[in-house]
């Protein structure tokens, strides 16, 4: 099979293990809800634009971390003996890394729902910041993808997974609520084509790197 | 010894650049003016003046004011006192010459050269004044020229920090991308020796990035008047400082060596390719302002104060630096392997 079909097929395994324990999509959907309401109670309605974007953004940061982490410690060691004889270890890093994009893309759309009748949704620009909803999401879930393999390799350790993610996120992120923040500002004459391009370059540069050292990550 | 040529050529320049960086002067300067606000009509108006590394009783002095948007318009003063060689009293006819009441002021003599603070009085009463005379003082361009830092308002002699803060940096990268390099050869060969240098390496680099936020909050401290400031470079290092630490954490949560020398490879591999977009590409984006030179605006520093008089030692310092670093990294890589060759005995 070539790497397309075997991506394939491992995607396709990934929305099938999926469904049937939905209780694990569900629980993340439930702390994207919970998390909104405890800063729903904290701030009551959000009016400062800065402040609306960074509480966003952290609250997504670490939905991601929560449902990224889940992507390789929900796999024993048999199951992943097995893959091993089956498919290319590329496939099974593109398909993880595609699941977690497309997942972080709806629990970030559904986040921005919740936390837009909760605390407020000053956007302005709407276009612009579902691009960036989707720029952003798809960054924070290739690189959660690359570090929870690393972490996984190295006892499942939850702090682990944070200490190791948070730096190599920062750059994105930092990019991201510049953006989001212009966004949601609405004041921008002409499309911030340098910050975008940069999110697109820096999530290539994510896939490329997890694409290269997975293989070197897979073998025991 | 013939081998170890390098390690005597980076201690030379290290010693150079410590022994020059600390002993050159810093050329002469106007520290402060007093009677910074005053009302100029008042004749005689009297300013006193203090000097940095100046020589103000070793020659003839002349002192005179330059309205700072009528630039030719300059008043020399009428009478001069020198208390010593960092002080003079200068008295001056009432001045005020319309518009602007923001007057730079100079002082020559033959031994310091032309010294020049822009802005230094403010006066207050523009409207009653009259313009009295103008004067053409004679200044020898030559005069003072001497081997010497140059004087920078804010930074002092902190300029000399230069050389000590910022090879800091440079012997960082230059040892992270050596351990890189050596990483990648690991994950070609899977030969141990490689993974030792390359870790070794590693925690080199960290000491000489906590010693760059050290030398470097110091300075913001002096300059800035913070500990630490909100600045793209800051957060970038601050970052990098994270992601390495948290390498140590990760190759130290692991037992068996294979294992950790490989992953820990995957991670600093993957730890420096975002380094390096950290540092190089987010800096330069639009809308970013960086007090640090060479990018965004900084009233202190700019890449022209890089003078002649600072470059040899700069440079010096830096090679010299990076040197001693790879010979740290060596010497921490041989204790590691002596230490593991006692314990298998």
């Amino acid at each position: 099979m070539s790497l397309g079909a075997q991506t394939w097929a491992m995607v396709r395994r990934e929305f099938l293990q999926e469904q049937r324990q939905k209780y694990a999509l569900f629980g993340v959907l439930l702390y994207v809800v919970s998390t909104v309401f405890v800063s729903k109670f904290g701030f009551k309605v959000i009016k400062d634009v800065p402040v609306w974007n960074a509480l966003f953004w952290t609250i997504l940061l670490f939905t991601s971390v929560i449902a990224v982490a889940r992507s390789f410690q929900q796999e024993t060691r048999g199951r992943l003996l097995y893959l091993y004889f089956l498919v290319d270890p590329r496939a099974v890093i593109l398909a993880k890394m595609l699941y977690n994009v497309i997942l972080m893309n709806i629990l970030a759309v559904a986040g921005y729902f919740f936390y837009g009748i909760l605390v407020g949704n000053p956007v302005q620009d709407t276009g612009l910041f579902f691009s960036t909803l989707f720029l952003g999401c798809t960054g924070l879930g290739i690189a959660f993808t690359m570090i929870s393999a690393i972490a996984s390799r190295a006892g499942n350790n939850f702090t682990l997974m944070s200490i190791l993610g948070f730096p190599i996120v920062i750059p994105l992120l930092m990019l991201t609520i510049r953006l989001s923040k212009i966004a949601v500002d609405g004041a921008a004459i002409e499309t911030p084509w340098s910050y975008i391009m940069a999110l697109v370059m820096m999530n290539v540069l994510v896939t490329g790197l997890a694409y290269l050292l997975f293989p070197y990550l897979w073998r025991d | 010894m013939k081998q170890n040529w390098w390690k005597i050529a980076g201690s030379l320049l290290v010693v150079f650049s410590l022994i020059a960086g600390l002993q050159i002067r810093v050329k002469p300067g106007l520290l402060n003016t007093v009677s910074d606000h005053a009302s100029t009509s008042e004749a005689p108006f009297k300013v006193s003046i203090s000097g940095y590394n100046t020589n103000f009783s070793q020659a003839e002095n002349q002192v005179w004011l330059v309205n700072d948007t009528l630039r030719k318009i300059k008043t020399c003063a009428s009478k001069i006192t020198v208390t010593d060689d960092q002080h003079i009293i200068a008295e001056f006819p009432p001045v005020a010459p319309a518009a602007d009441p923001v007057f730079g002021l100079a002082v020559y003599n033959s031994a310091d050269g032309l010294l020049f603070k822009p802005s230094a009085i403010n006066t207050t009463d523009t409207f009653k004044a009259v313009i009295v005379q103008s004067c053409t003082p004679k200044v020898d361009v030559n005069a003072g020229k001497q081997f010497a830092f140059p004087f920078r308002y804010v930074l002092y002699e902190s300029i000399r920090n230069l050389f000590f803060h910022v090879p800091m940096w440079f012997c960082m990268i230059a040892l992270l991308t050596w351990s890189v390099f050596n990483h990648i050869r690991y994950l070609r060969t899977f030969n141990a020796k490689y993974d030792v240098i390359a870790d070794q390496t590693i925690r080199t680099a960290i000491l000489f990035g906590i010693l760059g936020l050290i030398t470097g909050s110091v300075w913001a401290r002096v300059t800035w008047g913070a500990w630490w400031v909100d600045d793209v470079k800051l957060n970038g290092a601050a970052i990098t400082m994270l992601a390495y630490l948290a390498y140590v954490v990760l190759r130290n949560s692991m037992e068996d060596k294979e294992k950790r020398a490989r992953i820990g490879a995957i991670y600093s591999i993957f730890a420096y390719v975002m380094m390096i977009a950290l540092l190089g590409i987010l800096p330069r984006l639009k809308g970013t302002d960086t007090l640090h030179p060479g990018n965004g605006g900084n009233p202190g520093f700019n890449q022209y104060d890089l003078d002649s008089t600072m470059r040899p030692v700069f440079y010096s310092a830096v090679a010299g630096w990076v040197i001693i670093g790879l010979w740290i990294a060596q010497i921490r890589t041989r204790i590691h392997n002596l230490k593991e060759a006692s314990e298998n005995q």
